[in-house]
C-alpha cells in the first residue's frame, strides 16, 4: 500500500483538486505544500494533530503526514478531543514512521455512550471502498457538507481526491443554503449526506439549481419516504444508501431505491469484504473479511443496530441501546426522564421517540404527577423547566400527563413508541 | 388553519429563544422564516396534538414543503371531515 500522496503522484498535476472560498486549487499545488510541509513538520505529539481550520491546509497536512508520522490526530471543529490524545498516543506516536509500517489515521467517534472513543484507521481501511476510476472520477465534482475530520466528510474528501474528482468544500457556518448556493455555482454532480441532512435539502430553494446525478446517504436509517423523494428531485440520478461501521471500518452499500438491503447480502459471498450475520436478538452483526484467507478474517463485531427480516429484504429498526438521533444529536432518553423527574411535581416519566416526517425523530414524554399538581399548569411548567435544563433538542417536543407510567415484565421503563 | 399554525409557530420560536421574520407571508420560505428544521419538526408535533393529524404520515408521496403557503395548503387539503 502505498501513501496518499504517492497515490496522487500518478494524476495529472495540472487538474483543479479544489475549490474552496480560499479559491481554486491545483493538484500540484497542494503536493507541492505537501512536500514543504514534511521538511518542516516538527515531530512529536504534539505536533501530529492535523486540524479543519482551512480545507486546502488540512488536505496538504493528510498528504505530508501519512507515510511520515507512526500517528496523527484528525481534529474536528467544533469538538476538542486533542485532551485525549497525548494520553492515547502515549511516547511513540508522533514520531517518524518505521519503513513497512502504515500511518494511523486516529479520529474521535462519538459512541453511544456520546463519550468520544479514539479509534486508529489507516489509508487501507479508509479507502476499501473508494472507487479509483480516474476516468469517471474525472467527471464529478463532490460536494462536502461535513467536518472532514470525522469519518463522513473523510470518506468524501478521499473519494474526490483520490478518484481524480474536483472536491468543492463551501465555508458550512455560512448556512445551509449559501453552501448549496456555493455548490450549484461551482458545479457539484455527487454529494453524500444524511437522510435528515437530505430532508434539509430538499427544503431548501437552492436545491432547484444543483444538478446532481450522484446522491448518497449515511450515517442514519434512509427510510422509504427519503429515498422516494429524492428519486422525484433527481429523477436521473444515482442515488446509493451506506451503511457503514465505523469500529468495524467496513460498509456496504444499497442502489434500488428501497430502505433496508436485499436479504442476499446475509448470505456468505453476497457481498464483497464484508461478511454480515443477524443474531437471535436481531442484532447486525459486521467483519472484514480478507482476500488473503479465512484466517485473516476480523472477528464478528455487533453494530448494535437492530433489524428485522421481512420477506426478501432486512430492514433497520433502530438502535439496540434506545438512543434517540435528533436530526443528528444523539439524546438518551433517560437524560430527559433524570431532568422531568427532577421536578417537584413529577412523579414519573417516560421519554421515547416519535418518528417525525421532517426530522427523522423527536423527543416525546409522558409523566405522571402527584396528586396535588394541576394538569395545565404543570405541563407549561415542564416546558419551560426542560428548556432551563436541556439543549433544545433534548427537549420533549410534547409532555402529556398519564395515570401512571407502565413498566415491562422485566420491570424495566417501556420506551417503544406510544400509540396515543 | 393559516392563523393557527402561526400562532403555533410563533409559541415554539418563542419557547426555542428564536425570531420569525414579519410580516409572515405565503410566500415567505419555510427555512428564512425563523424556525429551523428543528422548529418545524415541532411545529409539525402540536399541530397533531392540536388538529389530530399530520398530514405528512398521511401522502403516499411525501411532499416537502418550501413555502408557508405550501405548508397551509398541505394542512388545508388533509383536514379531518368534521
Amino acid at each position: 500500500m502505498r501513501n496518499f500522496l504517492s497515490l496522487l503522484e500518478k494524476q495529472d498535476q495540472k487538474r483543479i483538486a479544489l475549490i474552496s472560498p480560499s479559491g481554486h486549487h491545483r493538484l500540484a499545488e497542494l503536493m507541492t505544500r505537501a512536500h514543504e510541509r514534511r521538511s518542516n513538520a516538527l515531530v512529536g505529539v504534539r505536533h501530529a494533530v492535523v486540524r479543519n481550520s482551512a480545507i486546502d491546509q488540512f488536505i496538504v497536512d493528510l498528504l505530508a503526514f501519512d507515510g511520515f508520522l507512526k500517528a496523527f490526530l484528525l481534529q474536528p471543529r467544533s469538538e476538542n478531543i486533542f485532551s485525549d490524545w497525548e494520553g492515547f498516543a502515549g511516547s511513540t506516536y508522533g514520531t517518524p514512521l518505521c519503513s513497512g509500517e502504515m500511518t494511523s489515521w486516529v479520529m474521535g467517534t462519538s459512541g453511544t455512550t456520546g463519550t468520544p472513543k479514539l479509534i486508529p484507521h489507516n489509508l487501507a481501511s479508509l479507502t476499501a471502498t473508494t472507487k479509483t476510476d480516474l476516468a469517471i472520477g474525472a467527471r464529478h465534482h463532490w460536494g462536502l457538507l461535513y467536518d472532514p475530520a470525522r469519518f463522513a466528510g473523510l470518506q468524501v474528501l478521499l473519494q474526490a481526491l483520490i478518484s481524480g474528482a474536483v472536491l468543492v468544500a463551501p465555508e458550512i457556518e455560512q448556512g445551509l443554503d449559501s453552501a448549496l448556493d456555493f455548490m450549484a455555482e461551482h458545479g457539484v454532480t455527487s454529494l453524500s449526506a444524511t437522510p435528515s441532512y437530505w430532508r434539509k435539502i430538499l427544503m431548501s430553494p437552492a436545491v432547484d439549481s444543483l444538478k446532481l446525478t450522484q446522491l448518497t446517504l449515511g450515517g442514519e436509517i434512509a427510510d422509504q419516504a427519503i429515498l422516494s423523494a429524492l428519486r422525484r428531485a433527481f429523477p436521473e440520478g444515482r442515488i446509493v444508501h451506506i451503511y457503514a461501521s465505523t469500529e468495524a471500518g467496513v460498509g456496504f452499500s444499497v442502489g434500488d431505491d428501497k430502505a433496508g438491503f436485499p436479504f442476499d447480502y446475509l448470505a456468505d459471498g453476497g457481498l464483497k469484504g464484508v461478511q454480515l450475520r443477524v443474531r437471535d436478538d436481531g442484532h447486525l452483526l459486521i467483519r472484514k473479511i480478507h482476500n488473503s484467507g479465512p484466517s485473516f478474517n476480523g472477528e464478528f463485531f455487533d453494530t448494535e443496530d437492530i433489524v428485522e427480516v421481512k420477506a426478501d429484504r432486512v430492514h433497520f429498526l433502530g438502535r439496540a441501546s434506545g438512543t434517540i438521533n435528533v436530526g443528528g444529536n444523539k439524546v438518551t432518553p433517560e437524560t430527559v426522564e433524570a431532568i422531568l423527574c427532577s421536578h417537584p411535581s413529577v412523579v414519573a416519566a417516560r421519554v421515547f421517540r416519535k418518528p417525525n416526517s421532517l426530522m427523522g425523530n423527536l423527543v416525546v414524554a409522558e409523566v405522571q404527577i402527584s396528586a396535588s399538581a394541576s394538569t395545565e399548569i404543570t405541563v407549561n411548567a415542564l416546558n419551560e423547566f426542560c428548556r432551563a435544563h436541556l439543549e433544545r433538542w433534548q427537549c420533549p417536543a410534547s409532555i402529556r400527563v398519564v395515570e401512571h407510567i407502565g413498566l415491562a415484565a422485566s420491570g424495566k421503563l417501556s420506551r417503544t413508541v406510544n400509540h396515543g | 388553519m393559516r392563523e393557527k399554525i402561526i400562532e403555533v409557530m410563533g409559541e415554539i420560536a418563542e419557547a426555542g429563544g428564536l425570531k420569525l421574520v414579519a410580516p409572515l407571508l405565503d410566500e415567505t420560505v419555510l427555512l428564512e422564516s425563523g424556525l429551523d428544521s428543528l422548529g418545524f419538526a415541532v411545529l409539525v408535533t402540536r399541530l397533531e396534538e392540536d388538529l389530530g393529524y399530520d398530514p405528512f404520515t398521511l401522502m403516499e408521496e411525501p411532499v416537502y414543503p418550501r413555502t408557508l403557503g405550501d405548508f397551509v395548503a398541505i394542512y388545508e387539503r388533509y383536514r379531518l371531515p368534521r
